[in-house]
């Protein structure tokens, strides 16, 4: 018998769970030192728990609000109930039809028709927003709402902090604020030109060149297999979140300023475990004749500061970028690794093991240079 | 906690390395020796020290000395092949594997501990050299001999190892 209860267990798991969990990506199972409790600490029913190394979610409470997919650096969740791919086909189509884009929490007692209901507004992120510029509207309207009573709270400020990067990245394109959070209907502004739109359908144009069926599968096939290779990797795998952006980003061609940045110091004694633990591949070590180079992507990055805790020596820090002239970052720059740091392989006067250091001078490897302060 | 010692009598020893070739049949996959017979002779493999270096050193926490019986494992899964325990053990105790890119060690043949069998190398010895004690199960004189211990740097890492010496004849 094909056994009833499995097939019950089915059907129940299909209904309830509005949030799938991967918990092999939680920066706790990744290393015993991080302890990031972003998520429980933001759940408005705290239904997450973090235990140990172990993330403890009951998913039947969820009300799907998105605020732990908000806030998770390395994107452990992902919202099935009001996916973001539901979210961002409302949106087109809302887009579509009107110039203006209403966007309101279910929570507000003025009651709109025209325009996108969601549970709060933490739940909208940067790809959301811009999606909707993209697809043709002019302005974004956010009804603001007297959020102090709201068991949801939390919702508006990082709400607040997705306006913002929002914000910054629009200011590259358009002098206009094409973004209001107001509590009531903003005035539309004259000058608004599509910028976005135009955009847009340049990219189109470049990738839709006159290809004839065949061509067209052997370019689609080559893609294919080189996103299979990148799957297979465990890790290397960008978080959705900030893939969707990147993505989103890369056809507006905004270079930003706000990345984030790894200063190396010489006591590094490249035993690797900061490129080991990196859940993205942001940093990674390549090894050539006598030489180790660390390279480092800051657009992979997710800033979850494993590199940065996990070294022994405290020899990587974790910084912003600064704009220097000789690193010019472009946001398609998505398969560049920069060189941050290199070590020459050397031997040891003592031991006479090879072994790979930054410092010109040194003869004697860090392993006795330990044995002799420490132990007599 | 009771502290598992390996209790090594040098009068014994016939320098037969049974105990090695047992060990290495057993971990067959590490494809390399986690026990020496060192010329004096002493059979020697991890001790399981009190304060154990390899622990110190290793950057993503791989090594782990078990609270209930402190025995010091690695979590294959999480060692990256940094090598730094296996430099930096002053006994030599962790094996890097160059196949496999990481690094093994003694456990006490901890599947074997389970069911209430002896290690291997114990079980093989046939002068019966190598016993297995556990700290309850310790006699006067050995615990005095854990106290002056004769092995190397004994005072820093507190190794858990007793060597009875031949006496000097």
């Amino acid at each position: 018998m094909l056994g009833l209860g499995k097939i019950f267990e089915l059907f129940s798991n299909f209904n309830l769970t509005r949030l799938e969990v991967k918990e092999e990506l939680c920066l706790n199972y990744r290393f015993k030192q991080k302890v990031c409790n972003r998520c429980a600490e933001v759940c408005p029913n705290s239904i997450i728990n973090v235990e140990g190394r172990k993330l403890i979610v009951k998913k039947d409470n969820c009300n799907s609000c998105g605020f732990c997919y908000q806030v998770c650096p390395t994107g452990v969740f992902n919202i099935l109930e009001g996916s973001n791919a539901k979210l961002t086909s409302e949106i087109r189509n809302l887009a579509n039809k009107e110039s203006r884009l209403k966007i309101y929490c279910s929570q507000h007692k003025r009651k709109f028709k025209d325009g996108l209901e969601i549970v709060c507004l933490g739940r909208l992120d940067e790809k959301l927003l811009l999606e909707g510029l993209l697809a043709g509207a002019t302005d974004i309207w956010i009804v603001d709402t007297d959020c102090t009573d709201c068991k949801m709270q939390i919702g508006e400020e990082l709400f607040k902090e997705v306006l913002s990067t929002c914000q910054d990245l629009l200011q590259a394109n358009s002098i206009q604020n094409r973004i209001y959070y107001t509590n009531d209907e903003p005035i539309e502004e004259k000058r608004s030109s599509l910028k976005f739109n135009k955009i847009e359908a340049n990219n189109s144009q470049t990738s839709e060149e006159s290809f004839n069926r065949r061509d067209l599968f052997k370019v689609l096939r080559k893609g294919v297999r080189q996103a299979s290779a990148k799957q297979l990797k465990d890790k290397g795998a960008l978080p959705s979140k900030q893939d969707r952006l990147l993505q989103l980003i890369k056809s507006l061609d905004i270079r930003s300023t706000n990345l984030p940045w790894l200063e190396f110091s010489s006591d590094c004694d490249f035993c690797q475990g900061c490129s080991h633990l990196c859940p993205t591949d942001a940093l990674k070590v390549e090894e050539e004749e006598e030489r180790l180079t660390f390279k480092f992507n800051p657009l992979f990055c997710t800033s979850c500061q494993l590199c940065e805790i996990s070294c022994f020596y405290n020899a990587v820090r974790l910084t912003d970028f600064k704009n220097n002239n000789k690193v010019q970052l472009a946001a398609n720059d998505l398969d560049r690794h920069y060189e941050l740091f290199s070590g020459y392989k050397a031997r040891c006067q003592q031991c006479d093991d090879e072994f790979y250091t930054a410092k010109n001078e040194q003869k004697v490897c860090f392993n006795c240079q330990y044995v002799a302060e420490v132990i007599i | 906690m009771t502290q598992y010692y390996f209790i090594f009598n040098q009068e014994l020893c016939t320098e037969c390395n049974s105990c090695v070739i047992a060990c290495v049949q057993k971990n067959e996959e590490i494809d390399g020796q986690l026990r020496r017979v060192l010329p004096h002779p002493i059979s020697i493999s991890c001790n399981h020290c009190q304060e154990p270096l390899c622990q110190e050193v290793c950057p993503v926490n791989a090594i782990n000395k078990r609270p209930q019986d402190g025995i010091v494992t690695v979590n294959s899964e999480e060692c990256i092949g940094c090598k730094r325990c296996a430099k930096r053990c002053l006994y030599q105790a962790p094996y890097f594997s160059e196949t496999k890119m990481k690094t093994y060690k003694c456990d006490l043949c901890l599947d074997r501990l389970n069911n209430k069998m002896l290690p291997k190398c114990v079980e093989s010895c046939l002068m019966q050299a190598i016993e297995l004690k556990q700290e309850v199960e310790l006699s006067n004189k050995e615990k005095n001999l854990i106290a002056n211990n004769s092995l190397p740097n004994s005072g820093v890492i507190k190794p858990n190892y007793i060597l009875k010496k031949i006496e000097e004849r």
